[in-house]
């Protein structure tokens, strides 16, 4: 599969690293050991449905401002030359986030085959 | 704005505050101008550098003073311009807040107009680009949206200036209490009862009954919000209880529902904001794609978007710097006539030294006219950048970008300040600097502040060039490619030891970026932000320019020569006017020149031979010829002798003596810089800069340019001038020297990786001081990079001659080094962020 993030090594992803466990370290931050998919996973042109948010404070804030709200449909629509900010559509508009900030989204399981 | 002018007592008021609130892009600075035209003033908010726009406008009997706050999404304490807006509504009270929404994005504009509505202000809603919404098939029922907000809404097009009347009708409606004020609109379901609670507790204290909305702080509490608890505990009589059973609640309630409170909160408002949009909007089903993603399509593709960056950013410098420079050549006539003009009415020049007044007058001119000089150029610059800003491809630079400056530690959004200070060659780091205000992140801002004065600004050109020229000849295309690309490489690996040592600390924001819809941009727009911001630049840089360049006036000017070294350059040029008397006594013109003073006749010919220089073409000449005849007919001849054989002579004689004046004075400006403050600081320096190879004179040189880049290489020129008057270039004097004393390519290496990492010049460190606003990151930006660029010119240099190392070598070897560690840096970044997002993969 090609890896929408790694522009160069093609399918060579470092995506296959799995550790759930290091989400724990980031401070202030509730239980948050039990996660799904990200919009990391969804493909670019795909679209997801929001389930809730782990990132705190500032971040989830203007998130939940911007309309990333639990419920709403995001949309992929494409990631930047080198791979790192995303450019999402939510509610009828466009948003940019990086990596960091997106996989803390954590979407529903039915939009992706 | 004192408490008892909210609230009651409306009606009678005759100057009214109204507070401009909106999310970013909503189009409130386009509002703000068709409100307030041209009757407004910037200013900072106390303490902190967003800045604060005022105006006002009149209407009626009543003023109205309109505030433009940052574009804020909500009023949370999270960020800075948040707090800002928010601290404004507390603590000013305005009495009107206009919410300019786009109408476009009016489900989530509702958002902040709910929170405004919970602080209790009366609103008047501006919903701004409606002909964009039409176009996107949207049309909104007005009528509906005000009764079902309950309060006035306008449609408006900022850009145009539709619906300003309108706008200043219902601002003026609803001030006057014309309208009730707007229900409660949002129920917070399973949270009323905790609400009605802590509003309950609230009220206990009757100065908080009477100066803060009641249920905006009970929501605050349960939001936990830092700056509301605060407040709360120390200003509360109960706050501690108020406190402990806000938390209390929380709690019960989230582990109730499963749920946060923020959330829930949002939750209630988008709700309440869908119905009020499916209420309002109807939707014509327009199946073509928004024009914007279709050029996006093209412009941000993952193959194509680099070289449209770089087709863009190619423009710039075509336009600015290139065509920019052009338009000097028509604007510096006429800073030199000024120059002129304010050389007659100084006391004219003495015969070798210049009385004090004229020489710091034509000082303070020249500073003056070194910035002045720039200004076609950054007029370019700034309306271009007022047109990507305008377009909507600023933003979409941020996004191309980030990546790359975010290893760094810098912002997508330093792309900008970057490219304006001079990524390759050619810029100025002082628009650099002020364009980084919109840097949302405060570690990113001010990396890139103390960053982007590496670049290489139109200023170090010259320098570069000339020490290129001598000492890497052979090498120049090598060279001038090392020096272009090595500050931004050392800017990024500096960028990243600040941000990771001193700015640690500092607060971060993370690239979250609505990415805004392309929109043409307006001459009117676009001319009057250029006009601004040069102007800004002028007024802000000029002023204190000058005032600086007088501290380094004196500085190389006392304390000036002995009365002996004095008497004998006055004997010196005594004899070359002796000379001169003898030739003219043998010709006819005995009787014309005596009578007057040779003094007059020098300074009469050196008026006009600069007066020649600086017309030009035939009928410039013959103009200057005709001006100069019929002001001295009898001299004339003298000045341009055709056929008159006598004439000829007494030319050939004053031309010498001329030169000889020349001659006498640039040595005494020599001894006299070699005597100053400058001097003898100069080679005070000399045994420590020896670590680097630095002698006197380059030090006198560099510490000059701190004043501006340009004097580098004139001190050097004054400095190394034995050789001047038989026509020969800086570059071959240099060269002359170099061979008699030594200096080598190794040298000029040292002299060239100290002045590209040497501090910004005097301008743009008051510009770091403005747009810091402290005077200790000023003195930083001074003070830091002259140890760096100390540093890594010592050590290139000390290395370099332990290892018997030639120039070029050196050259090669630091640039490897410097571009290893780069890029190191940028691996280490992605291998560690890619861990941290990847981690969460799916993996089916």
């Amino acid at each position: 599969m090609f890896n929408k993030f790694d522009f160069f090594t093609g399918g060579a992803s470092l995506g296959k690293i799995k550790q759930h466990e290091h989400v724990a370290q980031r401070e202030n931050c509730k239980d948050s050991q039990m996660r799904g998919k990200s919009i990391l996973d969804v493909a670019i042109g795909g679209k997801a449905k929001i389930r809730r948010h782990f990132s705190c404070g500032a971040i989830r804030q203007r998130l939940l401002d911007l309309g990333f709200i639990p419920g709403r449909e995001v949309q992929v629509i494409r990631v930047a030359p080198l791979g790192c900010p995303l450019e999402l559509k939510v509610a009828g508009y466009c948003v940019t986030l990086r990596r960091t900030e997106a996989y803390e989204i954590e979407v529903e399981d039915e939009c992706r085959k | 704005m004192s408490v008892e002018n909210n609230g009651k007592t409306k009606t009678a008021k005759s100057n009214i505050l109204i507070a401009l609130a909106g999310q970013q892009n909503a189009g409130k600075s386009t509002t703000y101008n068709m409100l307030t035209g041209a009757n407004q003033h910037v200013a900072n908010y106390p303490g902190v550098t967003v800045d604060k726009k005022v105006g006002s406008y009149r209407d009626g009997k009543t003023r109205y003073e309109v505030v433009d706050l940052p574009g804020t999404y909500s009023l949370t304490s999270f960020s800075l311009e948040e707090r800002v807006s928010r601290n404004f509504f507390l603590e000013e009270k305005p009495d009107i807040v206009v919410n300019v929404i786009d109408a476009t994005a009016l489900r989530r504009s509702l958002y902040f107009t709910f929170q405004v509505m919970e602080m209790n202000f009366p609103i008047t809603i501006a919903l701004n680009m409606i002909d964009v919404a039409k176009n996107q098939g949207l049309s909104i029922d007005l009528q509906e949206l005000r009764t079902r907000l309950g309060v006035e809404v306008v449609a408006t097009v900022g850009r145009t200036g539709k619906g300003k009347q309108d706008l200043k009708t219902s601002i003026h409606k609803s001030a006057n209490q014309e309208i009730s004020p707007p229900p409660v609109l949002i129920k917070y379901d399973k949270l009323e009862e905790p609400l009605q609670v802590l509003e309950k507790m609230l009220a206990e204290d009757s100065f908080f009954k009477e100066n803060y909305p009641l249920r905006w702080l009970a929501i605050k509490l349960v939001e936990n919000d830092p700056e509301v608890y605060s407040l709360v505990e120390t200003k509360h009589f109960n706050g501690q209880t108020i406190i402990k059973e806000s938390t209390l609640l929380r709690a019960r309630f989230e582990a109730e529902l499963d749920i946060d409170t923020g959330d829930y909160i949002m939750a209630c408002r988008d709700k309440a904001a869908k119905e009020i949009v499916n209420a309002c909007i109807t939707m014509k089903d327009i199946s073509k794609q928004p024009i914007s993603e279709r050029i996006d399509r093209w412009v941000l593709n993952r193959a194509l978007a680099p070289f449209f960056l770089l087709a863009v950013v190619f423009t710039i410098y075509e336009l600015s710097i290139v065509q920019g420079y052009k338009l000097t050549a028509y604007t510096w006539p006429i800073l030199a006539k000024i120059r002129d003009f304010i050389a007659h009415l100084l006391p004219s020049p003495g015969m070798i030294e210049d009385s004090l007044l004229r020489s710091m007058g034509l000082w303070m001119v020249d500073s003056a006219n070194t910035l002045l000089n720039y200004v076609p150029i950054f007029f370019i610059l700034f309306a271009l950048i007022a047109i990507l800003e305008d377009s909507g491809y600023m933003a979409r630079i941020a996004f191309i970008l980030d990546r790359i400056f975010h290893s760094f530690g810098l912002h997508g959004q330093s792309t900008l300040p970057f490219i304006l200070g001079g990524v390759f060659a050619g810029g100025c780091a002082v628009p650099g600097i002020m364009s980084t205000k919109s840097i949302p992140d405060e570690k990113s801002r001010l990396a890139t502040i103390l960053t982007v004065p590496f670049m290489n600004c139109l200023a170090k050109i010259p320098l570069y060039t000339l020490l290129i020229n001598i000492y890497f000849a052979e090498h120049k295309t090598w060279a001038m490619f090392f020096i272009s690309t090595i500050t931004i490489l050392m800017a990024m690996i500096i960028a990243k030891i600040l941000t990771s040592t001193i700015l640690k600390g500092r607060e971060t924001a993370p690239f979250i970026m609505e990415m805004p819809n392309y929109h043409a941009p307006t001459l009117f727009g676009v001319t009057q932000r250029s006009i601004e911001r040069t102007w800004e630049y002028i007024k802000k840089v000029g002023s204190i320019v000058v005032a600086v360049s007088l501290c380094v006036f004196s500085l190389l000017q006392f304390p000036g020569l002995s009365k002996d070294r004095m008497d004998y350059y006055d004997a010196e040029m005594n004899k070359a006017v002796t000379v001169f008397y003898s030739k003219v006594s043998e010709t006819s013109y005995k009787d014309v020149i005596e009578p007057i003073k040779t003094l007059t006749l020098l300074n009469l010919y050196d008026d006009y031979k600069r007066a020649r220089m600086n017309s030009s073409g035939k009928d410039g000449a013959a103009a200057v010829e005709a001006q100069f005849k019929a002001k001295t007919p009898n001299m004339f001849t003298l000045l341009k002798p055709r056929n008159n054989k006598e004439a000829k002579k007494i030319n050939r004689a004053l031309r010498k003596v001329s030169s000889k004046r020349k001659r006498l004075r640039r040595k005494i400006k020599e001894e006299k810089i070699r005597n100053s403050f400058f001097g003898v600081i100069g080679r005070a320096l000399e045994p420590v800069t020896q670590l680097a190879g630095f002698d006197w004179k380059v030090n006198i040189a560099l510490i000059s340019s701190f004043a501006a880049r340009e004097s580098s290489v004139a001190t050097m020129g004054v400095l190394y001038q034995q050789g001047a008057d038989d026509n020969k270039t800086l570059e071959q004097r240099m060269n002359n020297e170099s061979e008699s004393s030594g200096i080598t390519p190794l040298h000029a290496l040292a002299v060239l990786l100290f002045f590209a990492l040497y501090p910004p010049c005097l301008a743009a460190t008051i510009m770091v001081k403005i747009q810091t606003g402290s005077w200790k990151w000023m003195v930083f930006s001074i003070v830091f990079p002259t140890t760096i660029g100390f540093g890594v010119a010592s050590t290139v240099f000390t290395l370099g001659n332990a290892l018997g190392a030639s120039g070029i070598d050196m050259m090669k070897g630091f640039y490897l080094t410097t571009l290893i560690i780069a890029v190191f840096i940028a691996l280490e970044h992605k291998f560690s962020s890619d861990r941290l997002a990847s981690s969460s993969v799916y993996q089916s």
